[in-house]
C-alpha cells in the first residue's frame, strides 16, 4: 500500500445526498438541493445543533454508510473519485479499498472508539494493516502519541484507563499515524481543556490532507475554507460568529449556605490509578463547578461523591438522602430503555417539566438507544432532576451540546440550586457559568501524585500465597512460554485422558503429571481456586449420579477422575492467558486470517470493560433504588450489541480488511518459542512415560 | 448467499463472547449444584443444561447467515474454556456438536425461516448434540433407562431454554432497538 504523501489528495463531491438508516421511518440526513464541493487539500467544517446529522454526514464521506452501517444512501457522493453511493448500492462489505488506504477517521466520543486494549497496539494497528515494516511500527506509533499531546508513559496504558480527554487525544493519534490523505474528525476536541484543545486543533490543521471536521464550536479551528451548518438533517444558514462564548441566562443564585450535604476528605480509590486523594465540601442549595485539566481525575471525584466508586482511603460523609448521578456516558444511567420506563410514577410530572425546559419533551417514550448522544445527555439530566434530589451530580452535562442546549442546561441546574438542591458538576465547558456558583480548580500537582498506601495484612497474605503457588523464579529464568505450546499440551493431556480407560487408576496417572506440568507453566492462583471450588462438588455429584444410574463403582470413580484429568490439562493453558499473545501466535504460526482474528481479539477485549460497566451501571441504578432488574440479562446483551457498530467502525477505519494475512515482517509483537516451551514439552514427555509405566506395572502385578 | 461485513463478524464475536462469559458463570453454578441434584440428575439437566446451548440459536437468529450458529457456539465454548472450565478442552467439543445441531436445523430451512418452531427445533437439536457427546463420555456405565431419561432431559432443556429462552431474549433486544443498530 503506497503511503499517501506520494499520491494526490482526494476531493469531495456531494449533491442531493439522502441517508435513511435501516429500521428508521424517515431520513436522518436530507441534503436534497444542496451541492458541496471540497477541493483537494481544503477543509470542510460541519457545525450544527446536536442531532442535526453532523456525524451522519461525516460517516457518509468516510464511506461507512450503506457499506458497514446498514441503510439506504441516495444522491451523489464521490470521494477521491470513488462513487460511494454506487458502492453502497452494490452491497460492498465495507469502505471501498481505494478510499480505506488513505482514510484517517476520528469517531465521535464518548462511546469507545479504540479497537485494541493497549494504546501502543491500537495506534500501531493502522500501520500494521498497511504493511509498514516492523522496525518502524513502534517508533511511528510513539511519535503519533507524543504529537497528540499524551505523556510518554501513556503508550503502555490501557485505553480504557485513560480519562475522557486523553481518549480524545488517543483517537486523533490513531487517525493521523498513517499520514492519511483524507482526515475526517467528529468532535475531536470534546472533553479537552482549552490548552490541549488548541494544540490538538493545530495538529489536525497542519496535516497535508483534505479535511472534514465536525464541531459545535467552529472558532476553535481558525479559518476554514468551507463551512456547512446543518439543522435537523438539512443545510441551514449558519448563525453569525460570536466573539466570545455566550453567557447562560440564569436565575441568580442567592448567597445561601444550607446544611452540609456532602463532605469528602482525602478520599481516594485504588481502582483509579494516578489520581490523588480529593477533598470537597458541598452545602444544600450550593453549586460547585469542578474544572481542571484533562485526566486530572474530575470524573473520579464525582464517582467518589456519588458513592458509585467506593473510597478505600479517606472519609466520605453524606447527609443527603436522595443522590442522583448523571455519568459522563449517559448510557450507563439510561441503558436501552426509554426515560418513562426509568421514572417512578410520582416523578412523571416533574420529568415532563424538565424535559420541556431542555427541549427533549418528545423523546421521553423513545428507547434511549435510538437517541443521539446530545439527546441522551439531556435525557439523563431529566431522569436525575425528576427525582428532586438533595444532591445532583453531573459529569460534563453540556459535552457536545450546541449553545442553545448548553444554556438550557445551565438554567436548569441554577434553578435546581435555587430550590435547595446541592449540585456538583465537572466540566471543561466555559459556557457553563452560573453566578455565585463556586468553582474548584482541580490542581494538577496533587491530583497527579501517586497514592502511597500501606497494603493491608490480608492483601499481603494473598500476595505471599500467590508467590508460593506461582513459580516466579522459574518463569524469570526461562521466560514465558508460547500460548500455542500450552494449547498443544492441553490438547495432548486431554486426548491422553480420552483414550485412557475410564478407571480411577488410569485417569489418575494422567491427572498427576498434567498437574505438575501445569504448575511449571505457572498456574494462576485465582483461576485454580475457582476451578477447584467448581470441581470438588462436580466430581462428587458425577460419581454419585453414575452410581445411581447403575454404573459399577469402578466406572463411576473413573468418570469422576477423568473430570479431574480434564481440568488438569486445562490448567496447562490457563496461566498467562493473554488474548493478544494467543492471537499473535495464531496469526504468525498458524496463518490465521488477519481481520477475523483481530475482530475476535477486539471483541474479547471488550469483555472486562463490559463487566466493569455492568457493575458501574448497577451502582448508578442502585442510587435510583430501582431494585433487582429482571431485564439485567437483556441489558447485558443490549450493551454488548450496541457496542458492535462502534467496534466495527474502529476496526474498519484501522483498515484491518486491507491485508488478508499478516506478513511476518509487519508484526508489532513477534511470537517466538523459547526455553520455557522446551521445558514444558520435556516435562510432558516425562509425564507420559510415568503414566505408561504406572499402567504397565499395575498390569504386571495384576497378572502375577 | 448474503455477504459477511465486518459488522457481522464483530456482532458474531461479541454475541459469542458474551454468551461465553455467561457460560463460565454457569459452569460454577452447575458444579456447585451437582451434589444437590445427584439423586435426580435428569432434573438438573432439564432445568439448567439448556443455558449452554443458547449461543448457537441466538447467533443464528440475529445474524441469519451460514455458519453463524456453529461459530457462535464455538466462540462461546472457547471463552468458557479459557475462563477456566471444569470440562477443559472438552468444552470445545461440546460447543461444536451443540452448535452443529442448531446449524443443521437452520440449514434445513435454507436460512430463510426464523419463526418460533424453527427456533424450538434448533434448541432441541443442540440438546441432541449434547446427549450424543455427554452420554458416552461421562455416563458410559449407566443403565439404558437412566441414559434415556438424561437424553430426554437434555433435548427438552435445549428446546425450552435454547429455543424459547432465545426467542424471549431476541424479542427484548428488538424492542430496545439494539438489533436495529446492526441492521439485524
Amino acid at each position: 500500500m503506497p503511503e499517501s504523501q506520494h499520491s494526490a489528495l482526494p476531493n469531495i463531491e456531494i449533491a442531493d445526498l439522502v441517508w435513511q438508516p435501516a429500521g428508521a421511518d424517515a431520513p436522518t440526513l436530507d441534503l436534497r438541493g444542496s451541492n458541496i464541493h471540497v477541493s483537494a487539500g481544503e477543509t470542510l467544517m460541519i457545525s450544527g445543533a446536536s442531532g442535526a446529522g453532523k456525524s451522519t454526514l461525516a460517516a457518509a464521506i468516510a464511506g461507512l454508510l450503506g457499506t458497514l452501517l446498514p441503510g439506504a444512501l441516495r444522491g451523489t457522493l464521490h470521494v477521491g473519485g470513488v462513487d460511494l453511493v454506487a458502492a453502497a448500492a452494490e452491497g460492498a462489505a465495507g469502505v471501498p479499498r481505494e478510499l480505506l488506504g488513505q482514510l484517517g477517521f476520528v469517531a465521535a466520543g464518548p462511546a469507545p472508539r479504540h479497537a485494541l486494549p493497549r494504546l501502543l497496539d491500537d495506534v500501531a494497528l493502522p500501520l500494521e494493516s498497511r504493511g509498514v515494516r516492523a522496525e518502524f511500527l513502534a517508533p511511528r506509533a510513539q511519535a503519533a502519541i507524543a504529537s497528540a499531546g499524551l505523556p510518554s508513559n501513556a503508550a503502555e496504558r490501557d485505553v480504557a484507563s485513560l480519562s475522557g480527554g486523553e481518549r480524545a487525544q488517543a483517537a486523533v493519534a490513531t487517525a493521523l499515524v498513517s499520514t492519511p490523505g483524507l482526515v475526517i474528525a467528529d468532535e475531536p476536541l470534546a472533553g479537552l481543556d482549552a490548552k490541549r484543545a488548541g494544540a490538538l486543533a493545530a495538529l489536525l490543521m497542519e496535516q497535508r490532507a483534505t479535511r472534514v471536521i465536525v464541531t459545535h464550536d467552529v472558532t476553535q479551528f481558525g479559518a476554514a475554507t468551507l463551512r456547512l451548518h446543518l439543522d435537523r438533517g438539512r443545510v441551514a444558514e449558519a448563525p453569525a460568529d460570536r466573539a466570545e462564548p455566550p453567557r447562560a441566562p440564569v436565575a441568580q443564585l442567592v448567597e445561601q449556605r444550607g446544611p452540609v450535604v456532602l463532605q469528602l476528605f482525602a478520599a481516594a480509590s485504588s481502582a483509579r490509578h494516578g489520581v490523588g486523594a480529593v477533598s470537597a465540601t458541598l452545602h444544600a442549595g450550593e453549586m460547585l463547578l469542578v474544572r481542571g485539566e484533562t485526566g486530572s481525575g474530575k470524573s473520579t471525584l464525582l464517582a467518589l461523591a456519588a458513592g458509585t466508586l467506593s473510597a478505600d482511603a479517606g472519609v466520605r460523609n453524606v447527609t443527603a438522602s436522595r443522590i442522583r448521578y448523571a455519568p459522563q456516558d449517559p448510557g450507563l444511567l439510561l441503558g436501552a430503555r426509554s426515560v418513562q420506563q426509568l421514572l417512578l410514577p410520582e416523578e412523571r410530572g416533574r420529568a415532563a417539566e424538565v424535559a420541556a425546559a431542555l427541549n427533549v419533551a418528545d423523546l421521553l417514550d423513545r428507547p434511549a438507544a435510538r437517541c443521539s448522544d446530545g439527546e441522551r445527555r439531556r435525557l439523563a439530566l431529566v431522569v436525575t432532576a425528576a427525582a428532586e434530589p438533595d444532591l445532583l451530580i453531573a459529569d460534563e452535562p453540556t459535552l457536545g451540546l450546541d449553545d442553545d442546549a448548553a444554556a438550557r442546561v445551565s438554567a436548569l441546574l441554577a434553578n435546581l440550586a435555587v430550590r435547595g438542591t446541592a449540585i456538583l458538576v465537572a466540566t471543561h465547558d466555559s459556557r457553563l457559568q452560573v453566578s455565585h456558583a463556586r468553582e474548584l480548580q482541580h490542581p494538577e500537582g496533587t491530583a497527579r501524585a501517586e497514592l502511597l498506601r500501606e497494603a493491608p495484612i490480608a492483601e499481603r497474605g494473598v500476595e505471599l500465597a500467590r508467590e508460593l503457588l506461582t513459580p516466579t523464579p522459574v518463569k524469570r529464568l526461562l521466560g514465558v512460554s508460547n500460548p500455542l505450546t500450552r494449547f498443544g499440551l492441553a490438547a495432548f493431556w486431554f486426548l491422553l485422558s480420552l483414550i485412557s480407560p475410564a478407571t480411577a487408576l488410569a485417569q489418575g496417572a494422567v491427572a498427576l503429571p498434567a498437574l505438575i506440568v501445569a504448575w511449571s507453566s505457572g498456574v494462576q492462583l485465582i483461576s485454580t481456586l475457582r476451578l477447584a471450588a467448581a470441581l470438588a462438588p462436580a466430581i462428587f455429584g458425577m460419581v454419585l449420579a453414575n452410581l445411581l444410574g447403575g454404573a459399577t463403582p469402578e466406572a463411576a470413580f473413573g468418570a469422576g477422575v477423568r473430570l479431574l484429568a480434564f481440568a488438569a490439562g486445562s490448567l496447562v493453558l490457563l496461566r498467562p492467558f493473554e488474548p493478544l499473545r494467543l492471537a499473535d501466535a495464531a496469526m504468525q504460526h498458524l496463518r490465521a486470517p488477519f481481520a477475523p482474528t483481530l475482530t475476535l481479539l477486539a471483541s474479547a477485549a471488550t469483555l472486562p470493560p463490559l463487566m466493569s460497566e455492568a457493575r458501574e451501571r448497577r451502582a448508578i441504578r442502585r442510587l435510583a433504588k430501582r431494585g433487582v432488574d429482571p431485564l439485567l440479562l437483556a441489558d447485558l446483551f443490549d450493551a454488548a450489541i450496541r457496542a458492535v457498530p462502534h467496534l466495527a467502525t474502529a476496526l474498519e477505519v484501522r483498515a484491518v480488511r486491507l491485508p488478508s494475512r499478516l506478513q511476518p515482517a509487519t508484526a508489532l509483537r513477534p511470537s517466538r518459542f523459547g526455553r520455557a516451551d522446551l521445558l514444558l514439552i520435556l516435562l510432558s514427555a516425562g509425564g507420559l512415560l510415568f503414566s505408561v509405566a504406572r499402567v504397565v506395572i499395575e498390569a504386571i502385578t495384576m497378572g502375577s | 448467499m448474503r455477504t459477511w461485513s465486518l459488522m457481522h463478524l464483530v456482532a458474531l464475536s461479541v454475541i459469542g463472547i458474551t454468551c461465553g462469559a455467561l457460560f463460565a458463570g454457569w459452569n460454577l453454578i452447575w458444579g456447585a449444584l451437582t451434589p444437590l441434584f445427584a439423586l435426580v440428575l435428569p432434573l438438573q439437566y432439564l432445568l439448567l443444561a439448556g443455558t449452554w446451548v443458547i449461543a448457537g440459536p441466538l447467533a443464528g437468529l440475529i445474524i441469519k447467515r451460514r455458519g453463524a450458529a456453529l461459530v457462535g457456539e464455538l466462540i462461546a465454548a472457547s471463552v468458557s474454556f479459557l475462563l477456566a472450565s471444569q470440562w477443559s478442552i472438552d468444552a470445545l467439543f461440546s460447543g461444536a456438536v451443540q452448535g452443529l445441531g442448531a446449524e443443521l436445523v437452520f440449514a434445513l430451512f435454507g436460512y430463510r425461516v426464523w419463526g418460533w418452531p424453527v427456533l424450538i427445533l434448533a434448541g432441541a437439536a443442540s440438546g441432541v448434540g449434547m446427549a450424543l457427546h455427554d452420554l458416552p463420555l461421562y455416563f458410559a456405565g449407566v443403565d439404558a433407562g437412566y441414559a434415556a431419561a438424561l437424553a430426554a432431559a437434555m433435548i427438552a432443556s435445549g428446546a425450552l431454554l435454547g429455543g424459547g429462552g432465545v426467542l424471549l431474549l431476541h424479542r427484548a433486544l428488538r424492542r430496545s432497538g439494539a438489533l436495529g443498530v446492526i441492521g439485524a
